[in-house]
């Protein structure tokens, strides 16, 4: 009786948990693999994986850790997938067009742009400027230093403009 | 162009995946880590009950026995010193004493045999002296035996 409690108190500290970082995870998944479909699917790999660890997990770093999670399984996932095709882009259609609907096929460009980037690269911009971290907070998720980061968002955002330009 | 990127960047920030992709991630995570109601388990317990009522009907019973009744312990009075037997002087020697025989054991008891009853003739007087009535087991069958009766010998040809 006492386990089953213990455990009823376990998972309802867990739900508070994946509720507070759901949207997060989900977000980063689906920009780092480009389909919300996939993107479930690591979304809930990586919260079971956080419940796995939940115990041991030191709560003042979760925010790392559930990054770095998604991270790895994005890129796991991303490895088993076939690989895309090549972008299509419309010739027509000028950059510097502003309408909303331009907009917004931009964006799908854009993401699947950034599908194309390198895994490394990719996980720097989508955690900088996606998801807008600090630099050294991107740079302990990644386990590189801070210059790394800022060379592989640079790097990225420079394969970006020559893709779509 | 760096602006249009930045700003296509800041779009996809903004922009959240949707409220039922958000839904659908929570409960199948959800339903995978709750811990499990076990529901059978509520169908299980009568049945278990059930099933150890009717072996229990089913066992066959051992007899009654009456309880025992509380043994009385005579409480011992405390020991009290035994009183000598009495001295007697030595007398002279008498006649030996005859140590008593050890009793016979018992005969032992044999069964009788029944057996099967035989039938015993018996002569009855007749009022011819010439005639023995013997009885015979069948009362309707009465033997009379002649005393007159031809001399049987073991010649042939005088038995006549």
């Amino acid at each position: 009786m006492a386990a089953w409690i213990s455990a009823n108190e376990r998972a309802a500290a867990f739900e508070d948990l994946l509720r507070s970082n759901e949207k997060r995870v989900l977000r980063t998944a689906w920009r780092l693999l480009g389909s919300l479909e996939d993107a479930k699917d690591a979304a809930q790999e990586v919260f079971l994986k956080l419940y796995k660890h939940f115990e041991r997990l030191d709560l003042s770093s979760a925010d790392a850790w559930i990054y770095r999670t998604t991270v790895n399984v994005c890129m796991d996932q991303h490895r088993r997938r076939r690989p895309e095709g090549d972008l299509e882009f419309d010739p027509s259609a000028p950059a510097t067009q502003q309408s909303g609907l331009e907009l917004d096929e931009r964006k799908r460009r854009l993401e699947r742009a950034i599908r194309r980037l390198p895994e490394k690269e990719r996980a720097a911009l989508v955690l900088r400027e996606i998801e807008e971290l600090e630099t050294a907070k991107v740079a302990e998720i990644l386990g590189v230093t801070d210059a790394t980061v800022r060379s592989q968002v640079a790097s990225a955002k420079s394969k970006l403009k020559e893709w779509l330009a | 162009m760096t602006d249009w990127l930045d700003k296509s960047l800041q779009s996809l920030a903004a922009e959240d995946p949707p409220a039922e992709a958000l839904a659908e991630v929570r409960s199948r995570v959800l339903d995978q880590v709750r811990p499990k109601r076990r529901a059978w388990l509520w169908y299980l317990v009568p049945a278990a009950a059930a099933a150890s009522l009717a072996i229990w009907f089913a066992l066959p019973r051992p007899a009654v026995t009456p309880a025992r009744q509380p043994v009385e312990v005579a409480v011992q009075a405390p020991a009290t010193p035994a009183p000598e037997p009495p001295r007697t002087e030595p007398s002279a020697p008498s006649e030996p004493v005859r140590r008593p025989r050890p009793a016979r054991p018992a005969p032992i008891q044999t069964a009788r045999i029944e057996t099967a009853k035989t039938f015993q003739p018996r002569i009855l007087p007749t009022g011819s002296p010439d005639f023995v009535q013997i009885e015979s087991g069948d009362p309707n069958v009465l033997i009379l035996w002649s005393m007159n009766s031809p001399k049987i010998t073991d010649q042939p040809g005088e038995n006549k």
